[in-house]
């Protein structure tokens, strides 16, 4: 039998802690569909998605409601079209993208990720192809995420593709310029790209994954913060302490997480992938990862101290969730989008956090230089010099980062912008030493392996 | 073996199950299952007992009224078979938190019994003038949980209550190590 005060606190969880589960992602491999025939793939394509996300929405909110856990959102993920356009050209791309923008409308998700290429080492027609369309594609399109993975442990760093993702960049953005750029916010460059990840924008199903799959996106980071206001309300409290409590807190919010993603995947007869740990704001006041800095003692989010306590957060969260899942995945680690988080969004405003503090913090958690806006005039080789010392952040330390830079055309440092909705808004950050080093990129090539990628 | 049902309140002091426990064994009876709490200073404890002969309820009474050294209210019957067909059910966690006054559980409880839903436990509790409902309920299948979740969340805003009713399974994931039945 249950005890009232284990029901209480899970009921306080629910409705006054924002305990819900961020993303349900339905992986769907479309590979399937590739043939000569354009008009062909994209019929196949959007016949394949919305006979596979049919449901995906209705069982989703039915399952929600059963244990009055919301779904905040439903999304899918494809495989890399790269690969169907293999032997096509760019207005192929363009058909393709539409088609999934128009198939992923008819079944009511948001977003569908999988406008991929992973060129870690080089690059093949049809992701040539697929880079070329970007900047029309993110125009053209509502609903199409895409992603690049430009590096990893085990190929290094393809600096040809880095320097050619800075400038697709300011094409997205001067594309999208009576958007403040948003078009760029779909897109999210990586080195170490996981292939199970259930968060936008780089959400893909990689290959291995099979041909459809449910993984989950746990709660965001309310629930964290107010375990720990809770903790701290009853006197000062020791960072071992501290940690126990964000550990006990992720154990619980990733068996929500669980729960809700095995009976979606049930009922909707496709297996059950992974649950992903990371910690993902939003804009909302009372859910956001610069709350719970603070509510750790980092007034001041960017200052001295807050790469320690973002170190401790993200390792916290991962003990707890391992010990409560057996099926983690994704990239399971606290997120720091600025515009996406209020909190990180004023430390950046009041220029407490710069971008190079960012990068700092980054190296100790998930997934990277998120969501950041930058001077409209930022020059592509700048863009691809953040880009690179961010992969390799990743790429030499065996983990996951990632880019999603937005050049606001228009704007300088300091100006604001906003998004709204979940993409929330802040101000223009500041790039030190703007135009600088631009001869390094331009050198092309590849950055080598590290050595730790000789595990055998 | 005959099984008996029994059911045992007193003021509450040490001893008494010790007592109780006691006048069964003598009796030949062994204990099956058994709850006990207290509340408001008062012991309460409910007893399932199989005894090797069948046994004159009166004897049971007597004998604990030898061995019980305090006033005792008892009530003890022979277990019938359940008279109620079973129904497929999912347990629900209904919980139900407002300002305290006179008729909450009963407006909850008639709401649950008009749609055959059974309570299996119960908590109740008043706190600095709020009153707290916990109640782990069978559903049947084949009623609609979205209109059951309605009317409850209905009733209770016309009460200023929350109300809440959920699928045990989340309350099991959140506290304990095991995860809940898929269903």
């Amino acid at each position: 039998m249950l005890r009232t005060d284990e029901i209480l606190s899970t009921v306080r969880m629910l409705q006054s802690e924002h305990l819900d589960v961020r993303a349900v992602t339905m992986g769907i491999d479309i590979n399937d569909c590739a043939g000569p025939n354009i008009d062909l793939v994209c019929r196949k394509v959007r016949h394949k998605i919305t006979s596979r996300a049919a449901r995906l929405v209705e069982v989703c909110d039915e399952i929600g409601a059963k244990y009055q856990v919301p779904v905040v959102n439903k999304r899918l993920a494809l495989s890399p079209l790269s690969l169907l356009l293999e032997g096509h050209a760019m207005p192929a791309a363009i058909d393709l993208a539409r088609a999934v923008d128009t198939a992923v409308e008819k079944v009511a998700v948001d977003f569908a990720g999988g406008f991929t290429a992973l060129v870690e080492r080089g690059e093949t027609p049809g992701q040539k192809v697929l880079i070329r369309a970007l900047p029309e594609v993110m125009q053209a399109t509502r609903r199409v995420c895409a992603s690049l993975n430009l590096a990893s442990s085990k190929a290094g760093i393809n600096m040809n593709a880095v320097g050619e993702a800075g400038r697709v960049l300011r094409a997205i953005a001067e594309r999208t310029a009576d958007q403040n750029g948003f078009g760029c916010a779909k897109l999210v460059v990586f080195a170490n790209i996981p292939p199970d990840n259930p968060f936008m924008a780089g959400a893909y199903l990689g290959t291995g994954q099979g041909d459809a799959v449910i993984n989950i996106g746990v709660s965001g980071p309310g629930v964290v913060k107010s375990a720990l206001q809770r903790l701290l309300s009853g006197g000062p409290a020791s960072l071992h302490e501290i940690a126990e409590q964000i550990k006990l807190t992720a154990f619980r919010v990733t068996r929500v997480g669980e729960l809700i993603g095995r009976e979606v995947a049930l009922k909707l007869r496709v297996p059950f992938g992974i649950v992903d740990l990371s910690l993902a704001p939003t804009p909302e006041v009372g859910d956001s990862v610069g709350e719970i800095l603070q509510a750790m003692g980092i007034s001041s989010v960017g200052g001295p101290g807050s790469t320690a306590a973002l170190a401790l957060l993200n390792d916290a969260v991962k003990k707890g969730g391992l010990f409560a899942s057996s099926s983690v995945g994704g990239l399971s680690g606290a997120f720091v989008p600025v515009s996406e988080d209020a909190h990180l969004a004023r430390a950046a405003r009041e220029k407490a956090l710069s971008l190079e503090k960012l990068e700092a913090m980054t190296s100790v958690c998930s997934v990277g230089i998120d969501m950041v806006l930058l001077p409209g005039d930022t020059p592509a080789e700048t863009l691809s010099g953040i880009i690179a010392d961010e992969l390799a952040i990743g790429v030499f330390n065996n983990k996951t980062t990632a880019a999603r830079l937005i050049p606001v055309p228009g704007k300088k440092a300091g100006d604001e912008v906003a998004f709204g909705g979940l993409f929330g808004g802040g101000p223009v950050m500041a790039i030190r030493g703007t135009g600088e080093n631009s001869d390094f990129i331009r050198q092309g090539g590849q950055i080598p392996a590290p050595l730790h990628s000789l595990r055998n | 073996m005959p099984e008996y049902i029994l059911s045992v309140v007193a003021r509450d002091r040490s001893g008494i199950i010790a007592e109780i426990s006691a006048a069964l064994f003598e009796l030949g009876g062994n204990i099956l299952s058994a709850t006990q709490s207290v509340l408001g200073d008062y012991f309460a404890m409910m007893i399932l007992c199989a005894t090797r002969a069948a046994v004159d309820p009166k004897d049971i009474r007597d004998k604990l009224g030898e061995r019980v050294r305090s006033e005792f209210d008892l009530f003890v019957t022979e277990r019938q078979p359940a008279s109620i067909e079973p129904m497929e059910t999912q347990t629900f966690v209904i919980t139900l938190i407002g300002p305290d006054r006179p008729g909450i559980l009963h407006a909850l409880t008639s709401y649950l019994a008009s749609k055959q839903i059974n309570i299996d436990d119960l908590r109740c509790q008043t706190t600095e003038g709020e009153f707290l409902v916990i109640c782990q309920v069978s559903v049947p299948n084949e009623l609609d949980l979205s209109m059951l979740q309605a009317d409850l969340e209905e009733s209770g805003r016309e009460l200023q209550f929350t109300a809440h009713m959920q699928h045990e399974n989340v309350f099991i994931a959140t506290n304990e190590l095991r995860f809940g039945r898929a269903t």
